[in-house]
């Protein structure tokens, strides 16, 4: 691992430093929403009869709530997404084959290469098995055969619909339903493509598995869907990075992740989101409307979430976790950081149903510039869940004197053994810290990415090893120029 | 059936609210100058909303229209309450007692004023010396829907200033009698005000007496506590199963003023819902928000507390602690916002909640809002039973079980009534828990 000081050294001029466009033919559906888009989606996908219908009883949904106001409780003003401007799908035109890097597009190899994903042969060696989506549809699959040995089933949406459509039609949906919310609509009827995971009973999965999105075509918004089931006693590390290139115009990203953990199992899930946030004025950068829910249906289960969420012009995410099995544990642990005109709005659910449930909420938010950051949490105690216990800690950290940090912790208790405790602070870089620092030789920028790595490590620290990395060099990126 | 009952209370609204436009027109501005322009704008804003319901954030957990609409079935002959004795607060010797029935004050059965330290009057009295109350609704949030309501219907209500340099050692203390003898709810209209380097008591308890009927008491106070002034105030409920409550109060603290707020809900009343707005608009100021609900049976309390710090060098301070018994309901929203210039803020919040029944529920809600960034701010809430650690211990020591749940229950209690600083109402407030734990 590099230190600190060179890390920021490198990166202290870069400004997006993945806002690159590649130039590969798209197959992109006509701009516009309606029965046809759909149809011609799930045509493109050669999809089974199920799954068109269940897409178009999501899309009539979609097509309800479309006609009422936009959700109006977050604390941003909801922009005028106009659905029928956008492009619902794009695929890259030289659809590589599945099993072979050679027969990759040289020029997606390099966008890859410009990326830093570990696809090639040689990175392969850091241990990570990659499901790369490129603009809906994934290219390839890495490690997938080693995978198959265990049982474990690791491919694109697509491809499970294809291969596994029993299991796909029995999960899809099942945690996070087409009605749960507008962008959740959306996402059922206009899905493009996403991951697959499926975890045999009893089997601990040897590597992480990864995802990196990264949003290319112009005007297409991306929609994808993930779906995670580990089986009972099994467990896997999830990752999911997110990168797009820089534009003028707002992109909307508005995918849904579904985890189920069986009986004993745990799912480890961790992000780091890192979308082009926008120019200084916040012109351009991606809309994150996301939906990510797990379900603890066995007892034992675990499930946790871990966000770096750096980039995105707005955020709107809350990874929810319903703790319905007896014993089972909800763990959240999120650093989110928003500069210039950024916005987010994020936070977590968890729902204790089953008793002696546990959950676990760390949260860490960062604001600079005129960027406003909200937490927005929820602890649901049902009737019968007993001896429930949780803890919740929201920090904020304040840079300048223009932006926001905001808390807005709803708590509800149904029944009289739960403890729960919710507690925030909000603070700022104190004078005295810099100059500690400073007396050392270290200048302000290195100062205070140091800091603000300090103050997010117990966050970091859950992430695996190598995305660990990652994650402290995009925080040193969005520190930059926060210090006069 | 519901939707022809929804119809009513609306129907039943409109029509009080044209009633008064009437009357308003009639009379010209009653009280104020601007006064019935201000009332169209209320009464439109309460249209344009109606009564809140469970969309609407402020109102999600508090179904209030099901207790405003009893009062359309309040007819003669609706059961009347018969208590057996007289509630038993004895502050009367040592304050001065104003009497306030159904929001109009009495001053015949209220103590004498001191004109030269203390102007008490009538809302309707005060028409033309509009100096005096430039504050009347210049306060209260009309865009807040029983705000607004009140301030489109309110025909009398009280008006307390404490004069310049007065340091008033008596308190003031203000009986609320809700008896519903015109009209099952009513809008009582109370203005505060401190003037430069004062210090006063107000206690407010609210009560019933023993012909009462259903009421629904609207009420809204403004307060204002000028430059260097200090005020102590109390909100005591203590009514029984006839009366609801809608308070809302307003607080404006000027430079270097100190405001402190007790509230205590006591079992009796089926809902009450406080909203209480404290804005800081002079630097150096200071307020102290306490808390203290006991809820039992199929109760409903809702505390939306918001402390707003506008501008610099402040200091906030909150502690609300609920015990909620049987099937009860308890709501807490406590907002802190500090403004973009509120540099060098300090506001400290805490909400502690003993849940004793799995048919009682618990919805709370501390909320920051931070816009500037040299302040130290933070929030807590804790929400339990009983520690079974130090159960075992009482337990072990011989003490029976109930009688430890009730120390525990005490103890838990005492954290916000020890720190009452009069000692009658602290006393006053000792008796009546011990009484209902």
């Amino acid at each position: 691992m590099k230190d600190n000081n060179e890390v920021i050294d490198t990166l202290l001029d870069s400004s997006y430093e993945f806002g690159f466009s590649t130039d590969i033919e798209t197959d992109v559906a006509p701009v516009g929403l309606d029965e046809n888009t759909v149809r011609f989606i799930s045509d493109q996908k050669d999809e089974p009869e199920w799954l068109l219908e269940w897409r178009l009883t999501a899309y009539h949904h979609f097509m309800k709530l479309a006609q009422k106001d936009m959700p109006g409780w977050q604390h941003f003003d909801m922009p005028d997404l106009d659905f029928q401007s956008m492009s619902y799908y794009a695929a890259p035109k030289s659809k590589p084959l599945l099993d072979s890097l050679d027969q990759v597009d040289p020029e997606l190899l390099a966008t890859f290469a410009k990326l830093g994903i570990p696809l090639t042969e040689q990175k392969m060696l850091a241990g990570v098995a990659v499901d790369v989506i490129f603009d809906s549809v994934s290219v390839t699959t890495t490690y997938k055969a080693k995978l198959k040995e265990l049982g474990i089933l690791f491919c694109s949406f697509g491809e499970a619909v294809q291969e596994y459509p029993e299991l796909v039609r029995k999960y899809l949906g099942s945690v996070v339903p087409a009605t749960d919310n507008i962008f959740a609509a959306l996402n059922s009827a206009v899905c493009s493509d996403g991951s697959f995971v499926y975890i045999p009973k009893g089997v601990r999965c040897p590597m992480e598995l990864s995802t990196y999105f990264r949003i290319n075509a112009i005007n297409t918004g991306q929609f994808e869907r993930t779906l995670i089931i580990a089986d009972e006693g099994s467990y896997v590390s999830y990752l999911e990075g997110c990168t797009a290139p820089q534009r003028d115009e707002n992109q909307l990203h508005g995918a849904v992740v579904e985890l189920i953990a069986l009986k004993d199992a745990e799912i480890k899930y961790s992000t780091v989101q890192n979308w082009y946030p926008g120019d200084a004025d916040g012109k351009g950068g991606i809309y994150n409307f996301v939906t990510k829910r797990g379900i603890c249906k066995g007892s034992n289960a675990k499930i946790s979430w871990t966000q770096v969420e750096t980039g995105s012009a707005i955020t709107w995410k809350y990874p929810s976790i319903i703790l319905k099995g007896d014993y089972s544990t909800g763990e959240f642990y999120s650093v989110a950081v928003v500069k210039n005109k950024q916005m987010a709005d994020t936070g977590t659910k968890i729902y204790h149903l089953g008793s002696h449930t546990k959950s676990r909420i760390i949260s860490k938010g960062i604001s600079a510039g005129v960027a406003q950051n909200t937490y927005r949490g929820l602890v649901h105690v049902g009737k019968n869940a007993k001896h429930t216990r949780n803890f919740t800690q929201c920090d904020s950290l304040l840079i300048g004197d223009k932006c926001g940090l905001h808390t807005y912790p709803y708590i509800e208790s149904r029944n009289s053994t739960a403890q729960l405790e919710h507690e925030a602070t909000t603070s700022r870089i104190g004078e005295d810290q810099i100059f500690y620092l400073n007396q050392r030789g270290i200048d302000n920028e290195k100062a205070v990415a140091l800091i603000v790595n300090g103050y997010a490590m117990e966050v970091l620290k859950q992430l695996p090893m190598e995305f660990a990395v990652e994650a402290q060099k995009l925080l040193a990126i969005s520190m930059e120029g926060s210090v006069g | 059936m519901l939707l022809e009952k929804t119809k009513l209370l609306d129907q039943y609204f409109d029509e009080v609210l044209k009633e008064q436009q009437q009357i308003d027109l009639l009379l010209g501005d009653p009280v104020h100058p601007n006064l019935y322009s201000l009332r169209d704008m209320a009464r439109q804003s309460f249209r344009s909303k109606g009564i809140p319901h469970s969309g609407m954030e402020d109102w999600k957990y508090t179904p209030v229209r099901a207790f405003v609409e009893k009062i359309l079935r309040v007819k003669d002959g609706y059961p009347k309450y018969s208590s057996s004795a007289a509630d038993a607060l004895q502050l009367e010797k040592s304050c001065y007692i104003m009497v306030i029935i159904d929001g109009k004050w009495w001053p015949h059965l209220s103590d004498p004023i001191l004109t030269d330290s203390l102007e008490i009057a009538s809302l309707d009295q005060v028409s033309s010396e509009t100096a005096k109350i430039a504050h009347l609704g210049a306060h209260a949030d009309i865009e807040h829907p029983f705000a607004a309501l009140n301030t489109a219907l309110f025909s009398d209500g009280i008006m307390i200033r404490v004069k310049t340099g007065v340091l008033l050692e008596k308190p003031i203390y203000l009986v609320h009698i809700s008896m519903g003898e015109i009209n099952p709810m009513f809008y009582p209209r109370m203005l505060f005000v401190a003037e430069k380097h004062t210090k006063v008591t107000l206690i407010e308890k609210f009560v019933v007496s023993d012909t009462s009927i259903y009421t629904v008491n609207n009420s809204v106070s403004e307060v204002v506590v000028e430059n260097g002034a200090e005020m102590e105030h109390y909100y005591i409920h203590t009514e029984n199963e006839l009366s609801v409550n809608l308070q809302y109060a307003r607080v404006i603290l000027d430079e270097g003023s100190k405001y402190s707020n007790y509230n205590f809900a006591l079992p009796g009343s089926p809902f009450i819902r406080h909203d209480l707005h404290v804005s800081m608009r002079g630097t150096g100021a200071e307020t102290t928000l306490y808390g203290m609900v006991l809820t039992s049976k199929k109760q409903l309390v809702d505390n939306h507390t918001c402390v707003d710090h506008s501008v610099p060098d402040c200091i906030s301070n909150e502690h609300y602690k609920c015990i909620v018994k049987d099937q009860s309901t308890l709501v807490f929203n406590g907002k802190v916002i500090v403004h973009p210039d509120a540099q060098r803020t300090n506001s400290f919040q805490k909400n502690s909640n003993l849940l004793l029944s799995d048919d009682a529920v618990i919805n709370t809600k501390p909320e920051l809002e931070i816009y500037a960034d040299d302040v130290k701010c933070s929030h807590g809430a804790t929400m339990g039973q009983f520690d079974s650690e130090a159960l075992f211990y009482l337990t072990s020591r011989g003490i029976r079980e109930n009688t430890a749940r009730q120390m525990l229950m005490e103890a838990f209690a005492a954290e916000i009534i020890e720190v009452v600083p009069d000692e009658m109402v602290k006393q006053y407030l000792k008796n009546i828990m011990a009484e209902h734990l």
